[in-house]
């Protein structure tokens, strides 16, 4: 708040006016125009595909619009880099990290600009320049450690610090939050803050509507590539910000209605329902284990604990991807045989994996390829697959959770997140599965998709299935739930 | 090269057909009148041209650039593949050569078959088993059994060259079938290495589109940790693409065997590159994920349709000069189509990644 105080009121951090972006023949941006005041935070929101990262992406010179003026610092930016921007002072943090795993964070930090005399590296100059650099974001590490063995939410630090050391006045923050936990959030909240406090200009694009409330002075919301609503952060309210994200067409209320947590009739007869998956004594990678559970038809249970606590790890073993050490899994009266997916297919168990992209889709082929993957023998009539069949099958999975009007041979990369989640989704749900194991079903995804997500997953506990949830969206987690077990260090 | 092809490699195959039309345009035209018997013509655009010295020497390296667009596919690389159709050469004739020169067809033909195709799965295998199994970059085991396999063949063959001096390789197996001769008009065809080579372009085209195993392929390629993640059987997949190379690879040093009616220690040297060259033109791409059985066959022409138009052409007439054309230019000429291949190729990701961006 106070950004009218502070800021100089002639002079914009950022004004962008008329930025128009396609992507082969796709409009990203339709003639958007911001206005940033130097010394704000500013959220940028929107759905997904609504265009926020686009035009962040803009503004630290990632991307080149097709139309449009823009100006930074009241000087006009035509910028054909990042490297352009970043010399007048804007910097960029990436959702995806981008550092040389095998270097060093001191390496890191200078990279392109080593210190050197005759030649040769000053290691020591540099690790301690590097020092110097980490202050500022409160980051304790050893300069000469490589980064690849920092958390994420470390490497994000150092990529502000990076910002900083190279003079950045203006930093854009792309979803930074996405893969945080709750602590970690919290403490890059209240230093942003901080930042902004002492005269950074921020932009934060982000859909999660608490941190933009908490954090921003003033906020744009996007929908489809144009401008949806600005509020001044005093009287911006999360219900008037949801209106502007999804717009007055979409059946928000039933969307609403439907994210409601389950009636307690449904939660009921799982009391005395069989216990359709049982794990004793398992024991996994990386000091996962004992763990002992059980989830019975119709139930869903979550399991609630922090980043790096083993839920991840625990679903994975149980689907046989990671190599279990010891305890036995029943799904039903079946006993599963340890690392063996294809049996864990086989006895009806589906894993929705946590990372889409790198874990759930193979992002080349097209929506109905990748519903089909992994059980294409389906549709196999006498000695070849029938096509036909296939595609009609797999539409209609992907119609189910209303994912429509696909070009048939389009790759999934060009998808929304939300609709790439759907995609996941699709293709275990049409498996009918007794037990379905899902990690972070939302994560990226819109408010929209987010819905008719947590509808399927009601509906398919409802028709029988036994479902283990992990999420660290705690209200998700509690919504979603009829029972939820702590998880930490690995155990239960 | 007359065209750096489409913009798009999703109509890869119509952007090859194109430069294939125009390849064969250039040629046509640029070609001088032949006299034959029958009269005035084409020296490219003729029958026996087409078949004897574009066809039939493509038919190996088209049926090899199948097994590679396989093995490309999954994200992997085969460069053994000329060493295993040397062996599988040696090996077929130096088992024919103990039959009579007149023995029955029923007799010599599953026998050639066997041994062919027997030797370059087992040879195929190994390197499948050592890529999957122990985990090492596929480069480097195919680097390791590309000398070993040529090895065994330079250990066992003392002679060089098979059939031995004084031997001959039963005619049921040569002339009666692999160099069969079809009579037309006042010349001959031998068409039977152009025939396998259809056969097995639709066959591992069929195998790509409509079988589990083949469509499995495109996602283990295009994602291996996600194609975990889906059930699919990812070393199993991953093995059967380098043993059917290596039987691919089978195939192919049985006709070669049999329509040169010898096999020598250094069959096949080099053919590596030809081969994975032909499946990069044809639109396979060496991340993995992308290739097809009618690219492989289509990117063996167009490197064969180079060479032999070098052969035929001694320069171009391009109105401002005339380009003087001798056979040392088609090294450079195959290097120019493959890096044009691979920039098409290139431009089509980086349109795919700026279209995914939005």
């Amino acid at each position: 708040m106070g950004s009218l105080a502070r800021g100089s009121l002639s002079v914009a951090a950022v004004d962008a006016r008329g930025i128009v972006k396609r992507f082969a023949g796709q409009v990203a941006l339709r003639g958007v125009d911001l206005r940033v005041a130097i010394g704000s935070c500013h959220g940028l929101l929107g759905e997904n595909g609504a265009g926020k990262s686009t035009l962040g992406r803009v503004i630290a010179g990632v991307h080149k619009p097709d139309a449009g003026e823009l100006a930074v610092m009241g000087k006009p930016a035509r910028w054909t880099s990042p490297r352009d921007a970043l010399r007048a002072g804007v910097a960029m943090v990436h959702q995806e990290l981008a550092f040389c795993p095998e270097l060093s964070v001191a390496e890191n930090l200078h990279l392109g600009r080593w210190p050197t005399r005759g030649g040769f590296v000053q290691r020591r100059a540099m690790e301690s320049a590097a020092r110097e650099a980490l202050v500022p974001v409160g980051l304790d590490i050893d300069p000469a450690r490589a980064v690849g063995s920092l958390s994420t939410a470390q490497e994000q630090l150092l990529q502000i610090a990076q910002a900083l050391a190279s003079g950045a006045r203006l930093v854009v923050f792309d979803e930074p939050t996405s893969s945080l936990d709750d602590a970690e959030c919290q403490r890059l909240l209240a230093l942003v803050q901080r930042l902004v406090r002492e005269g950074l200009t921020v932009i934060w694009v982000s859909h999660r509507l608490p941190e933009v409330l908490a954090i921003c002075d003033r906020m744009t919301v996007l929908r489809d590539g144009e401008m949806a609503g600005e509020l001044e952060g005093s009287n911006a309210t999360e219900e008037r910000l949801v209106e502007m994200l999804v717009g007055e067409h979409r059946e928000l209320r039933a969307a609403k209605a439907e994210t409601a947590p389950p009636p307690r009739d449904l939660a009921a007869p799982a009391e005395q329902a069989p216990a359709f998956l049982r794990v004793e004594g398992l024991q996994g990678e990386r000091g996962l284990g004992p763990i002992d559970l059980e989830v019975r038809a119709g139930e869903i249970v979550g399991l609630e604990g922090l980043l790096g606590s083993g839920r991840s790890r625990l679903l994975a073993t149980l689907f046989g991807l990671l190599p279990r050490h010891a305890g036995r899994v029943f799904v039903g009266d079946t006993e599963l045989p340890p690392n063996n997916v294809r049996a864990a297919l086989n006895a009806g168990v589906a894993l929705v994996p946590e990372d889409r992209k790198r874990q759930g889709l193979v992002l080349g082929l097209d929506a109905a390829r990748n519903v089909a993957l992994g059980q294409e023998a389906r549709w196999q009539r006498g000695a070849l697959l029938d096509l036909a069949a296939e595609q009609h099958d797999t539409h209609a999975a992907l119609a189910e959770l209303d994912v429509r009007g696909l070009r048939p041979g389009a790759a999934v990369a060009a998808l929304s997140g939300g609709n790439q989640q759907k995609v996941v989704l699709a293709r275990w749900l049409s498996q009918s599965p007794r037990v379905l194991l899902v990690d972070e079903p939302t994560r990226g995804v819109d408010v929209g998709a987010k819905a008719a997500i947590h509808a399927r997953l009601h509906a398919l506990a409802a028709s029988g299935t036994a479902i283990l949830l992990v999420s660290s969206d705690r209200p998700e987690l509690r919504a979603l739930s009829s029972r939820v077990i702590p998880m930490a260090r690995n155990v239960t | 090269m007359n065209s750096a092809g489409p913009s798009s490699s999703s109509s890869r195959p119509w952007g090859l057909l194109l430069v294939l039309l125009g390849l064969g345009t250039l040629l046509t035209l640029a070609s001088d009148p032949l006299q034959t018997a029958s009269g005035t013509q084409n020296a490219f655009l003729r029958v026996d041209n087409l078949v004897a010295n574009v066809a039939t020497p493509m038919s190996w390296m088209a049926i090899m650039a199948l097994g590679a667009t396989l093995v490309i596919l999954t994200g992997g690389i085969d460069i053994s593949v000329g060493s295993i159709f040397g062996l599988s050469a040696l090996a077929t004739a130096a088992v024919l050569q103990r039959f009579a020169v007149d023995a029955s067809a029923w007799l010599v033909l599953p026998t050639a078959l066997a041994v062919a195709l027997g030797v370059g799965t087992a040879c195929g295998l190994v390197n499948g088993l050592l890529v999957a199994g122990l985990r090492i970059h596929p480069f480097i085991v195919t680097l390791g059994t590309l000398s070993i396999f040529r090895g065994i063949g330079l250990v066992a063959v003392r002679d060089k060259t098979l059939p031995s001096l004084g031997e001959q390789l039963p005619t049921a197996f040569t002339e009666g079938f692999v160099g069969a001769r079809w009579n037309v008009g006042d010349t001959f065809l031998q068409p039977v290495p152009m025939i396998v080579m259809l056969v097995c372009t639709v066959i591992v085209g069929v195998y790509l589109a409509r079988r589990v195993g083949g469509r499995q392929l495109y996602a283990l390629g295009g994602n291996e940790e996600a194609a975990r993640y889906a059930g699919l059987p990812t070393t199993r997949l991953r093995v059967r693409v380098y043993a059917l190379a290596g039987l691919l690879a089978g195939v192919a040093g049985l006709l070669s065997c049999g329509f040169y009616q010898s096999a020598n220690t250094a069959t096949g040297e080099g053919y590596e590159l030809a081969v994975i060259a032909a499946a990069v033109v044809g639109g396979a791409s060496l991340q993995g994920g992308r290739g097809t059985a009618l690219g492989a066959l289509l990117g063996a022409l167009v490197i064969k349709l180079i060479e032999n138009g070098i052969d035929i052409l001694r320069e171009i007439d391009l109105g401002l000069f005339v380009l003087p054309i001798s056979k040392e230019y088609s090294k450079i000429l195959i290097g120019l189509a493959i890096l044009a291949a691979v920039a098409v190729d290139r431009l089509g990701e980086v349109w795919r990644r700026a279209r995914a961006a939005g």
